[in-house]
């Protein structure tokens, strides 16, 4: 058995936003069964061994087999996830308060 | 996982899920560790974001009367960054003894490096100067850009008599203000 974390964007890291997940293992039967907290759920599967994941958000369904080989799966609920409002990032020159013509910003989420 | 967000005149939007986020910045020109913050929380209650940059090139504007590097200095000509449409941003920069204004902390890079815009506000009092807006790009760390004030032209000012045409005054003086 191994320790296995799944994470889930398009639920925002907000444990009041929750996917319901069920897991059965390759006989169909149903081995887990619960709600993510902070788009986030452990639990313990046998390493090697083919699993059915199912998650529903807000009408949304994520069907996906896995075989479990490491420690985290991460699932993402598209329709929720372009749903969240439009961000707006600014970037200025900081000596002369200058919009920058043209860059990228890379953003590494720390929780999902 | 990370998400990029393209940045065109300043600004850019996405679709994000709420989280903490090391920020990471790829911009030609200017030194990406100085991005500020290098960290943010994205929340609910929020929905814009602002950041800086820095860079660290060094453009000087030598200004002389004939647009040479040995050419008279023209003293107190004063320059401003602008965006292409003129729009100024930064302080204002005055060239010294030797006819240099200034600028720090503009980008430079070998290959795409930013343009630089700039307009000269004014120049010593007796020296023409041209207002529009400039351009440049730094492809090395430190440059410089000749820039001609010309003499303002010789011009005769003629005085006479209001009341008796066509005589001249013999000694006066005249004070032009602009």
């Amino acid at each position: 058995m191994k320790d296995v974390c799944f994470k889930f964007y398009g639920l925002g890291y907000n444990e009041y936003y929750q996917a319901n997940v069920s897991i059965y293992d390759s006989c169909g039967s149903l081995v887990y069964s619960g709600n993510t907290y902070n788009s986030i759920l452990n639990t313990c599967l046998n390493i090697g061994e083919k699993y059915l994941v199912k998650a529903t958000f807000m009408g949304e369904v994520i069907i996906r087999y896995i075989i479990i080989n490491r420690p985290v799966y991460i699932f993402i609920f598209d329709h929720a996830l372009m749903n969240e409002p439009a961000i707006t990032f600014i970037l200025k020159d900081y000596y002369y308060n200058l919009p920058i013509e043209r860059g990228e910003l890379i953003l590494y989420g720390q929780n999902n | 996982m990370a998400k990029t967000i393209n940045i065109t005149n300043g600004t850019g939007t996405t679709n994000l899920i709420n989280d903490t986020y090391t920020v990471e910045a790829e911009v030609v020109g200017y030194e990406n560790t100085t991005i500020d913050p290098n960290s943010v929380t994205i929340d609910a209650s929020t929905n814009t974001y602002a950041f800086t940059i820095a860079a660290t090139g060094t453009l000087t504007l030598h200004v002389t009367e004939d647009g040479t590097s040995t050419g008279t200095p023209i003293v107190g000509a004063t320059f401003i960054r602008t965006d292409v449409s003129g729009t100024e941003y930064g302080t204002i920069i005055t060239t010294d003894a030797s006819g240099d204004a200034i600028f720090n902390n503009v980008p430079y890079a070998a290959t795409g490096a930013p343009i630089i815009y700039y307009k000269q506000l004014a120049s010593d009092g007796d020296h023409e100067f041209d207002d529009t807006v400039q351009n440049t790009t730094l492809t090395t760390q430190t440059a410089t850009v000749e820039i001609t004030n010309t003499p303002g032209a010789t011009r005769t000012i003629n005085l006479t008599d209001e009341n008796y045409a066509n005589l001249p005054i013999d000694t006066a003086t005249l004070t032009l203000t602009n």
